[in-house]
């Protein structure tokens, strides 16, 4: 267990402006804290103190400049462990431009993204060497490879030159030994280009996304400024996100918190219970299941009773200042590990019940808001405070303003800031269409800001719909409302039917719902549903009133961050009303 | 086998357990979403000291995939 004091930013820090200037500052006043615990195995796990990743960091540096990558993109692809971690540091620190590649990429997704960035090197782990072995080949500049997490040196057709990352450490630190600081390269210039984040595509194209440390130093600040970190934490989320990377892994480094790496989303719940952590970033999916598993501990074990005695106890207690609720909810807290109390959540908008649920057992939750191209944090709920249905108050190092707004002050969200990216890696026009004249970047999301800085979502500016009267519609507002109208829809999304003249929905309802009122096929539940619609139509202005909708049996499909891929059923409809003409 | 999957699975779903047969298909029929099925594979990994790849998830369907699956390999 480590006893350090939690990390507090002190003013100097507010003054730094590039990553590694954090590591350094860890590895003085916390050399001997973990920095990083991974499970090598079923029953081994290891460990790195900040002192350590700082060494390595160097090590790391040194070599790559000696073999001549200054200035080159060098990409990382695996699953997370402190060893992507640390090719991270090195190669954004002063060496060239780090480019993360999402692991659960197909091989021509693969292929593209890595000639398309330019990449000349990969740092690879031996799991992920399997899909990077029929990549290589076919990539143009990708010549080199390092074999993270192995002492193996495979073979590799396509590659001139393959080594180990172990190899590459013991190689800088010879030559650390022999030049000292003149080994390392010679500045990190904090507003060049560092990072190149591909979107996850919700629109279905990927972009680059170039960062420099002056923008990902922004969230970090930002964040540390709002939220109060824990002592130790569990990184879940894809690594080559950046609200996994920056808005966590990276503000856990900035505040000197330990970051146990989860091996497998496949072992999400067992390594909550393995590792204890006190916090966590998640997508609200992972909340939802969290919830649905302790609700069913909570009616297995028959206490649902004294499950809703407790909250009402512990509410009215909260309400004088009393706060009992780790103590009420201890056995329920059990199974996460019994430390877990405080979850950032982003990626997706979070059901203010699962919220409230966790809320009452003890585990705050942290609604925040952020895109890429932002590095990614815009704003999110401050430890002191939070705003129920607000995703966050806006981060220090932002300013934010409403373009346009309607007649219920919802425009497009921009913003301006230390956060906001330099532009899309080779793609000047797409730059220039989401920066304002005057500099603002368009998010493309809208909302509105309260005189407290919260911000609210409703909506997606490219979702909106214009009705033939010239009505704007926000998608995702309706599908909010129904949701809320009707409780057993699980996920909805509504789309324009232009030969009706409105709007209509797919609807995919609630499993357990449906099987306890034996509703069994479409036609069935599209019947059962129509006195809810009917009602939700009457209490919405017409042009918010649903035209038709049909009913899915599937769940959406999704992307890595369980955002519903809403191109994806647009392209299916489109399908079906051509067909449907034919 | 099956009895042990299907106890699994009423951890994550709230169906009759007679429901679940072993042709269950486990999103269309039980409406289990993407990150249930993950974790239920990663608590059946430890059950049975298999290693089951996320990969081979988009060929499993039914339970009793996952039992053909599982039994190939212990």
């Amino acid at each position: 267990m480590n006893t350090e004091k939690l990390y507090i930013p002190p003013e100097d820090v507010e003054s730094f402006t590039v990553l590694y200037q954090i590591l350094a500052h860890a590895a003085t006043h916390y050399p001997q804290k973990a920095a990083y615990r991974q499970i090598e195995s079923r029953s081994e796990e290891s460990s790195v103190t900040f002192a350590e990743m700082k060494d390595r960091v160097d090590c790391l540096r040194a070599a790559l400049v000696a073999r001549g990558f200054s200035g080159r993109h060098i990409a990382v692809f695996g699953e997370t462990s402190y060893e992507w971690i640390t090719a991270y540091l090195a190669v954004m620190s002063g060496v060239g431009v780090c480019v993360p590649l999402d692991k659960e990429n197909a091989q021509e997704t693969l292929v593209k993204q890595l000639d398309f960035a330019d990449i000349e090197a990969v740092f690879c782990s031996a799991k992920g060497l399997r899909k990077l072995q029929k990549v290589l080949p076919l990539c143009q500049f990708t010549k080199t490879l390092f074999v993270m997490r192995s002492d193996d040196k495979p073979e590799v057709a396509g590659c001139e030159t393959v080594d180990t990352m172990n190899a590459l450490i013991e190689e800088g630190r010879v030559l650390l030994a022999e030049k000292g600081s003149a080994a390392l390269p010679a500045t990190i210039a904090p507003d060049e280009t560092s990072v190149i984040i591909y979107t996850s595509g919700t629109t279905g194209a990927n972009k680059g996304v170039m960062l420099s440390n002056r923008n990902i130093m922004g969230t970090l600040r930002g964040c540390a400024r709002l939220l109060h970190f824990s002592d130790s934490s569990i990184s879940v989320l894809p690594i080559n996100h950046s609200y996994e990377l920056h808005a966590h892994i990276m503000s856990c480094m900035y505040c000197g918190t330990t970051v146990c790496l989860n091996d497998d989303l496949k072992h999400l719940l067992k390594n909550l219970a393995r590792f204890s952590p006190e916090m966590s970033c998640m997508v609200p999916m992972m909340l939802d299941l969290i919830v649905r598993k302790l609700k069913k501990q909570i009616a297995d074990t028959g206490k649902e009773k004294t499950f809703k005695r407790a909250v009402t106890l512990s509410k009215a207690l909260r309400k004088v200042g009393i706060d009992r609720r780790r103590q009420l909810f201890k056995q329920i807290l059990e199974p996460l590990g019994g430390n877990l109390s405080m979850i950032i959540c982003g990626g997706a908008a979070l059901s203010q019940d699962t919220a409230d649920f966790l809320d009452n057992i003890g585990i705050s939750v942290y609604n925040g808001y952020g895109i890429t191209e932002c590095s990614p944090v815009a704003a999110v709920n401050p430890s002191k405070k939070v705003r129920r249905f607000s995703v966050g108050h806006l981060l220090p190092t932002m300013q934010a303003r409403i373009a346009d707004p309607n007649e219920d002050g919802n425009g497009e969200i921009q913003l301006y800031g230390d956060n906001v990216m330099k532009g899309y890696y080779k793609a000047p026009e797409d730059t220039k269409q989401v920066f304002t004249k005057d500099g603002w970047f368009r998010t493309g999301d809208l909302g509105h800001i309260d005189k407290d800085k919260f911000l609210f979502i409703c909506g997606r500016l490219k979702n909106l719909i214009i009705l033939p009267n010239g009505k704007n519609v926000s998608p995702e507002e309706v599908e909010e409302a129904l949701q809320k109208h009707i409780p057993y829809i699980k996920e909805c999304v509504v789309y324009a039917d232009d030969a009706l003249g409105g709007i209509c929905a797919l609807i995919y309802p609630d499993g357990d719902f449906c099987r306890d009122h034996q509703l069994t096929d479409p036609e069935q539940i599209k019947k059962f549903m129509q006195e809810d619609i009917n009602s939700f139509n009457a209490s919405v202005p017409s042009f918010k009133r649903l035209m038709d909708y049909q009913i899915t049996q599937s769940e959406f499909a999704k992307n890595t961050t369980h955002k519903i891929q809403r191109f994806k059923i647009a392209a299916i409809n489109k399908k079906k009303e051509e067909k449907a003409n034919v | 086998m099956f009895e042990q999957i299907r106890e699994v699975i009423l951890e994550y779903v709230n169906v009759p357990k007679d429901s679940i047969t072993p042709n269950t298909k486990f999103m269309a029929d039980i409406h289990m979403n993407s990150l249930d099925i993950m974790t239920m594979v990663g608590e059946l990994e430890d059950a049975y000291d298999i290693t089951i790849e996320t990969e081979d998830l988009n060929t499993i369907f039914t339970i009793q995939d996952l039992i053909d699956y599982i039994n190939e390999r212990i």
